[in-house]
């Protein structure tokens, strides 16, 4: 072997070691997904998430809307969009509507109760799903979250409206109506037993066990 | 050619190894050897450059170390994780090692600055192996023992399928254990802190998961013997008549109505038997959709890991509810799938009173 294949056969080595060590401890780094899909990833792979809450609620400094937004879309896209029903994407779908349900009671999900900002679009996001999910029992449990978020009297109107509907969202918004929502659910739920405008055969029922219990 | 390029690099390591000498350079060969380390054994030549490794916990709560090495204390070494799931937890500073008991997969990073004053880092991933865990176990369901769950049934109801803890007709429709609105750490599940060393500290897992959904069915107590007395005083006259005759008078249970009053207990039995079957029927269909893997509450609860255990909490309710609204539909979709068959020749009770015209019933 001549002395310059010698040499370059070294230094050939040398570099291939170089190169080993530094994948071993320190990666090269992959294209940074925009956080929105970052997070979208970890719902659906690890069914759990804990980006979304700090930025949603600006638990850490001032978030840009947009920034929120997308976040809350693609949760929002998760909770609705048909997937293959296997465990991740169930979980997944659970997870969507928690973050945005938790979202907007400004629980920010870190250590402490660092106290957060309600976010303003959980409530929108919340109804969105709860007219689009694929999923029905994903529509119901959004809105028994919408629910407890929307206190206003529009709210009353709509879960009316849901209970004269068919399917079982019907039954949801007459079991909110006569358990959550006070006096004024209870009144409207009686008026739906007493006028017998629910055509659901759940939401029937439902409205017959609450006239049992509270003597309508 | 070659040659001539050959004895030029070798001139070239030559000048290399041979420069100037200074002052400070030993002078014999054996102070030689000592002052430049050529009595110790042979080195790998330049220093080893800042390394970092984890070892893997080998199961759930298992122990990790990371390690590094080739970092100056003088570099300000601080230890952080990321959990895939996102979720940061910050490590100590000024130590080369950290380690403790591991629940969420994820990047351990030690971050310091160089000689030259560059921020630096180095991370590994550690991979934390997942528990198998399933409430199949915690799903049963069997026919209800006379009197089991009979408080919850309502008046007009023939017969239900409810979970053997159901105390009132308004909690018929709460078939799992806790009721969703009540599952909180020690009440269906236990969360628990990982501790206060490692890259999972301040994480909370599950640790416990006791939830579960035990359905029992039950025929309505009217239709029982002993069953509720109705009054006979607006009855028919011909169920008066033949109770009369059978010295049953004033009031009478649909099963005497039926065995004793009159010879109806044939056709009494078939439709007691199809509400029994039609019962089965819906504690079946909750027990597959409950069993079903994607329903698994168990298996939906493990994975979560959170720096704040209330919000643990409340992501084990999300799954917790989501799964309860589906074996409730399930259940609820099953009320029509038997054949609906009408049952005649036999005396029941309706809001308007006693009655034999003929029942439809799903069996």
């Amino acid at each position: 072997m001549s002395a310059s294949r010698l040499q370059i056969g070294v230094l050939a080595w040398i570099g291939f070691a170089i190169h080993a060590d530094a994948q071993a401890s320190s990666p090269p780094a992959a294209p940074q997904l925009p956080i929105a899909a970052q997070i979208a990833r970890s719902v659906r792979t690890s069914g759990n998430d804990g980006r979304a809450l700090p930025i949603l609620t600006q638990a850490r400094r001032s978030e840009r809307r947009a920034l929120m937004d997308e976040i809350a879309d693609t949760l929002t896209a998760i909770a609705i969009n048909p997937s293959v029903n296997d465990l991740a994407n169930a979980r997944a779908r659970s997870v969507a509507i928690g973050i945005l349900f938790q979202s907007g009671k400004g629980n920010t999900g870190l250590a402490d109760d660092v106290p957060g900002t309600p976010y303003s679009g959980a409530t929108s996001r919340l109804r969105r799903i709860v007219e689009l999910s694929s999923y029905v029992e994903n529509r119901q449990v959004a809105l028994k979250r919408l629910a407890s978020l929307d206190h206003s009297s529009a709210m009353l109107g709509y879960l009316r409206q849901l209970a004269l509907s068919s399917g079982r969202i019907a039954g949801t918004a007459v079991a909110i109506l006569a358990d959550d929502k006070g006096a004024g659910g209870r009144a409207i739920a009686r008026e739906l037993y007493v006028s017998g405008v629910v055509t659901d055969a759940t939401a029937k029922r439902f409205l017959s066990t609450r006239a049992n219990k509270y003597g309508w | 050619m070659r040659t001539l390029r050959s004895m030029m690099v070798l001139y070239g390591v030559l000048l290399t190894v041979g420069g100037c000498r200074d002052a400070s350079d030993p002078v014999g060969p054996a102070e030689t050897r000592r002052k430049w380390g050529w009595d110790q054994p042979l080195g790998t030549g330049t220093p080893a450059p800042p390394s970092m490794s984890c070892t893997q916990p080998s199961a759930f709560l298992g122990s990790a170390t990371c390690t590094a090495a080739g970092i100056a204390p003088t570099g300000s070494p601080s230890w952080s994780y990321q959990t895939n799931d996102g979720v940061y937890v910050a490590g100590p500073s000024s130590t080369l090692s950290w380690s403790g008991p591991m629940v969420a997969s994820g990047t351990a990073t030690i971050s310091y600055t160089d000689q030259s004053g560059t921020p630096q880092s180095l991370s590994s991933s550690i991979n934390v192996p997942r528990r198998a865990v399933s409430w199949a176990s915690a799903v049963t369901g069997s026919t209800g023992q006379p009197g089991e769950i009979d408080a919850c049934f309502q008046e007009d109801w023939d017969g239900l399928t409810a979970s053997k803890f159901c105390s009132s007709s308004a909690d018929a429709d709460q078939f799992f254990n806790p009721r969703v609105t009540t599952l909180s750490s020690g009440n269906g599940l236990t969360v628990a802190p990982v501790g206060s060393t490692g890259p999972n500290a301040g994480l909370y897992y599950i640790a416990q998961m006791t939830a579960s959904m035990q359905l029992r069915t039950q025929i309505s107590p009217r239709y029982r013997t002993g069953g509720t007395q109705y009054s006979l005083a607006s009855a028919p006259s011909a169920l008066q008549s033949a109770c009369t005759a059978a010295s049953v008078t004033g009031s009478a249970s649909v099963y005497q109505a039926n065995a004793i009053c009159t010879s109806n207990l044939v056709n009494f039995n078939n439709l007691v038997s199809c509400i029994w079957a039609h019962e089965a029927r819906h504690m079946t269909a909750g027990l597959g959709t409950a069993r079903y893997g994607p329903n698994d509450v168990y298996a939906r609860w493990e994975p979560l890991a959170s720096s704040n255990a209330t919000s643990l909490v409340a992501a084990a309710k999300e799954e917790y509810d989501t799964v309860h609204e589906l074996v409730s539909g399930s259940m609820d979709v099953a009320h029509n799938a038997g054949p609906n068959t009408g049952f005649a020749g036999w005396w029941k009770v309706f809001n308007l009173g006693w009655s034999n015209q003929t029942y439809y019933q799903h069996c």
